[in-house]
């Protein structure tokens, strides 16, 4: 059983204010608790499954300018990252 | 002459070349009706005005004798978490609210490339998380077949929009049957590819490892046209992949054998997932004769539709997505500041305040699943019964025997407003026959079959990994045999 104040840990972990605090607990209680079906089943200790790639089946590691965004009146910085606005 | 709007994708195309349909006359009249019925339906969040002159463009390469391309300037919707150059992607939330997406898409961008024309961005539960667009920021969509009663979700809108006639087909995401779900409340096609099929690039990410784009459609035939256009390897995403069974080095043809018919295959009846006292299940016991009918011999599968496969499915995406979600600080989005300090923590705060409440109760979900002292009882479980899904699927498939496994899309008819919202766990239930398809990569189609009280019900079938054109081909079989037919009247 979840409680309270592992609730509020967790938000807080996540930068998260919550105003309505009691009804977003009891729905999230509800959740975790459904959760525990996960304990019904016996599972095996090891995991039989996943797909094996090579490292050179992947794309380089480079970054790409596509030029994305130019029309749209977007700063770049350094050829590489897009810039937002400053906070002002 | 009034445009026919209730015309498949596959009509229209034929039209187009023969000059028999104008490409201007039918965005037109898709403009129209969606102006006519979307203010109350709320299809669209956004729609493209400008897409009359792209149609104006197909009809004048008609008349030149130029490639329209495969979908010949046929109206889509696109979902609002699908990026798309230059227009708002929202995701139907409050912190997207004026997010416009510099690149389009990966979809968008073939969808294009073949002569598909965006009419507008569809409507949604917030970062797709939901199944009946309640929890969409901007308000929810309403089902054409009775507006008191949801449409389904996440991809509600893209469904709304196919079923209402206010566009050809639409592009949604299937996290846990996002597509399926909508497709089968709303009387239409619903189709969630095999995993690593449709390029996620320009996805706005929930769930990496589960999700998919998928296809909404009048017929399965136009779910097909639709993958040949936008289906294969990209660049950008690497979990993108080839049709591992053949060993092709293309993207396999959909349409070719789609009326190969269903003669000598066998379809599993997944007979744990539906009660068929109910008018649901009745209706998947109507499918499985029509598919004896059609030749096919039907067998009965057992798969684990408990509730621990659906425990497993919002475990591993509640985990995912706090890890995606945690980029939603409005800073890659909003504005530019130094990320230390009081300033920076309560911006971040103030920020994620713009969250809508089922997207919160997620994140703080994604932070305890896989948390010390949680990870274990939670996490690593849903990892391991994730594999033993994947197992218990291999199995019913291993003879190569088995074409597909036939289930309803969802075990209810479409439900009112307000009716299940309040209750986090009645809505998980819905997912119990979709997630499995997720869980486990496989493709997955939802089709319209019958009615009851006035409502759609949809069929669903399952094929093995990368079985795709197979599926569609015996998806179009049981579309055939389809109870339901024609569009809602508005």
């Amino acid at each position: 059983m979840i409680t309270n104040d592992e609730i509020r840990a967790v938000a807080k972990l996540m930068k998260i204010e919550i105003d309505d605090y009691e009804e977003h607990a009891e729905k999230i209680r509800k959740m975790i608790e459904y959760f525990d079906h996960l304990d019904s089943v016996a599972l095996s200790d090891t995991f039989q499954r996943g797909i094996t790639v090579t490292i050179d089946s992947l794309r380089d590691d480079v970054v790409e300018n596509t030029g994305a965004g130019a029309d749209l009146g977007l700063k770049f910085g350094g050829g590489e990252h897009m810039h937002s606005p400053k906070l002002r | 002459m009034s445009t026919d709007l209730g015309i498949t994708l596959a009509e229209y195309v034929r039209g187009v070349a023969s000059g028999e349909i104008s490409c201007e006359e039918y965005v037109v009249a898709t403009l129209d009706r969606i102006e006519k019925h979307d203010a109350k339906l709320h299809a669209y969040v956004s729609v493209d005005a400008d897409a009359v002159e792209a149609a104006k463009g197909v009809d004048a390469a008609v008349r030149a004798g130029r490639d329209v391309g495969a979908l010949a300037g046929a109206p889509f919707g696109i979902k609002d978490n699908i990026c798309m150059a230059g227009t708002r992607t929202t995701c139907c939330s409050w912190m997207l609210e004026d997010y416009v997406s510099p690149y389009d898409a990966t979809v968008v961008d073939r969808l294009s490339g073949s002569g598909g024309i965006v009419v507008g961005k569809t409507n949604m539960d917030e970062f797709a998380m939901g199944l009946t667009t309640e929890f969409a920021a901007f308000g929810p969509s309403l089902n054409p077949w009775n507006t008191e009663c949801v449409p389904g979700g996440s991809s509600g809108g893209s469904a709304v929009a196919v079923s209402a006639l206010e566009c050809i087909a639409s592009l949604g995401s299937d996290t846990g049957g996002s597509v399926r779900n909508p497709a089968s409340f709303c009387g239409i096609v619903g189709y969630k590819p095999t995993y690593g099929r449709l390029s996620r690039y320009g996805l706005v990410s929930y769930a990496n490892s589960i999700e998919q784009v998928g296809i909404m459609a009048r017929s399965v035939e136009d779910v097909g046209i639709v993958m040949n256009a936008i289906s294969g390897e990209d660049k950008m995403d690497d979990t993108t992949r080839r049709d591992v069974r053949s060993g092709a080095d293309h993207t396999p043809d959909h349409i070719a054998d789609i009326d190969g018919g269903v003669e000598g295959m066998a379809v599993g009846l997944d007979v744990d997932s539906f009660d068929e006292s109910t008018d649901v299940g009745s209706a998947v016991r109507r499918a499985a004769d029509a598919f004896e009918a059609a030749g096919a011999t039907v067998t009965d599968v057992h798969i684990d539709h408990g509730p621990s496969s659906v425990a497993s499915y919002y475990v591993l995406t509640a985990a995912e997505a706090g890890s995606n979600l945690a980029r939603y600080d409005n800073l890659r989005y909003g504005y530019d500041m130094p990320q230390e300090g009081y300033e920076y923590n309560a911006y971040i705060s103030r920020a994620r305040s713009r969250l809508g409440p089922e997207v919160t109760r997620r994140m703080i979900l994604g932070g305890f699943v896989p948390s010390a002292g949680h990870a274990g009882k939670y996490y690593l479980k849903a990892l391991k019964m994730r594999d033993a899904l994947s197992a218990q699927v291999d199995g019913v498939f291993a003879d190569g025997n088995l074409a597909c496994i036939l289930s309803p899309t969802v075990p209810v008819l479409p439900f009112k407003f307000g009716e299940k919202i309040d209750d986090p766990v009645e809505l998980f239930r819905m997912d119990s026959n979709t997630v499995l398809a997720n869980l486990t990569g496989r493709p997955s189609i939802s089709v319209p079959f019958a009615m009851s009280s006035g409502l759609p019900i949809g069929v669903q079938l399952t094929g093995s990994l990368d079985s795709d054109a197979q599926l569609l081909r015996i998806a179009n079989t049981i579309h055939a045999s389809s109870e339901s037919k024609g569009a809602p009247q508005l």
